[in-house]
């Protein structure tokens, strides 16, 4: 067995996890909570030393571009959530500009993706496996138009085959998560024999 | 001007970061010495939101805080991750930030081991979720579970030792090479392609000012 404390405190963590499939108990619920606890922390260090003291030094006071001053004046405006009900609108301001400008990107940017991958979609039918691509492709989307599903037989048929089609795209998501989270059980399982206890396996 | 104001404010940043977006000069256009306009604007506005920051640290500190004070049950727990809480951010802020050695030793021993495990709690849950959810009652679920069943066969050597890669189809691993590439993209196209209509309707209501509901309560 390892005398690494680093080592130690990792095994104590992943045990007190795992301690929660027999039982709920007090040590889990310290695990959980230190985790909330230190994962909030950790973000906000790194958000502040990544950006708001960089940018600071650099941006404000560097190079003296003195709207991030004004900037951040407009962000400090986000507390007033918790002042009295008569300011509390004040920090509709800066939720206001970060959405419209997120939102410009998104308008411009998120149809690109989507459109290549629509791109591909129209493969040349010259093999079996494009021609059952595209059959599958318009059998899914078929399920979704609610419109004419009820009169169409055709529709109807399509829209049955697109959800045994989707029901394919289930199972293959459900198995490769099933084997994602087993992976990582085993990677602690492992930590667990070989670095804490020293059983090479 | 408590409402409108907000609303003409994002309709003119979608429209200022949309411009910038479709036009190729404007994107590229220099305030000064390889200093772009589009960058500082864009640092601009994640330096103004990331003085939201301490959100978080308010938010929990209410919470748990009122835990502590009406003495509600676990309250001892909301103690410990006050402590936690403020311990740590002290630590990260004031004493060497990200290069500090005890901050990243915290880490590597208690934030990597606890996420880790936390996920791969998962495993367990889905695995008893899935015995009672998806009992084989029709096509779809028999579907699922088979497709399921082929995934992870083909993933692992035990699958690949019952029906090999060289034999017959490529064996489990070349029927799930062949599920993943054709039945389960063309559907998660499908979808996808949906959910984006879906999205992006959604985004032109809130650039439009339809929805409002991102502003908080109508009470202020």
């Amino acid at each position: 067995m390892t005398t690494d404390p680093q080592i130690l405190v990792q095994a104590i963590c992943t045990l007190a996890c795992y301690s929660y499939l027999i039982k709920e108990n007090f040590a889990y619920r310290i695990a959980e909570y230190t985790l909330v606890a230190l994962y909030t922390s950790y973000q906000i260090t790194r958000l502040f030393h990544s950006f708001i003291k960089p940018y600071w030094q650099n941006y404000a006071i560097g190079e003296k571009q003195y709207y991030f001053i004004l900037m951040g004046a407009l962000g400090l405006l986000l507390y007033t959530r918790y002042a009295p009900p008569q300011y509390r609108w004040l920090a509709r301001y800066p939720i206001a500009l970060s959405v419209g400008w997120g939102l410009g990107g998104a308008i411009a940017r998120s149809p690109r993706p989507v459109f290549t991958q629509l791109m591909d979609v129209m493969r040349p039918l010259n093999t079996a496996n494009n021609v059952l691509f595209f059959v599958f492709f318009m059998a899914v989307m078929s399920y979704f138009f609610f419109t004419t599903g009820k009169e169409s037989k055709f529709i109807q048929g399509s829209g049955r085959l697109g959800r045994y089609i989707m029901m394919i795209g289930f199972g293959t998501a459900f198995g490769n998560t099933v084997q994602g989270r087993i992976s990582l059980f085993l990677n602690r399982l492992s930590f667990l024999l070989t670095d804490w206890l020293g059983i090479s396996i | 001007m408590k409402r409108e104001v907000p609303l003409v404010l994002t309709f003119l940043m979608t429209l200022l970061r949309f411009l910038f977006e479709m036009i190729n000069p404007l994107l590229n256009y220099e305030i000064s010495e390889g200093v772009m306009l589009f960058s500082r604007i864009s640092f601009s506005v994640t330096f103004m939101y990331c003085m939201g920051l301490f959100m978080g640290l308010i938010n929990l500190t209410r919470v748990h805080g009122n835990t502590i004070k009406r003495r509600r049950e676990h309250w001892i727990y909301s103690v410990w991750l006050l402590i936690v809480l403020y311990g740590y951010a002290i630590l990260g802020l004031f004493f060497g930030g990200l290069e500090s050695e005890a901050f990243n030793w915290i880490y590597d021993a208690v934030i990597v081991p606890l996420d880790s495990t936390m996920f791969s709690m998962l495993a367990f849950f889905i695995a008893s979720a899935a015995y009672r959810a998806f009992k084989v009652r029709n096509v779809e679920s028999l579907l699922m579970m088979v497709v399921a069943f082929i995934v992870m066969l083909g993933n692992v050597s035990l699958g690949n030792a019952i029906w090999g890669s060289e034999s017959w189809l490529g064996g489990f691993s070349g029927i799930k090479d062949w599920l993943l590439a054709i039945p389960n993209a063309a559907s998660q196209r499908a979808i996808g392609i949906g959910v984006f209509l879906g999205a992006y309707a959604a985004i032109l209501r809130v650039a439009l000012g339809l929805e409002k509901r991102y502003l908080g309560g109508t009470d202020w």
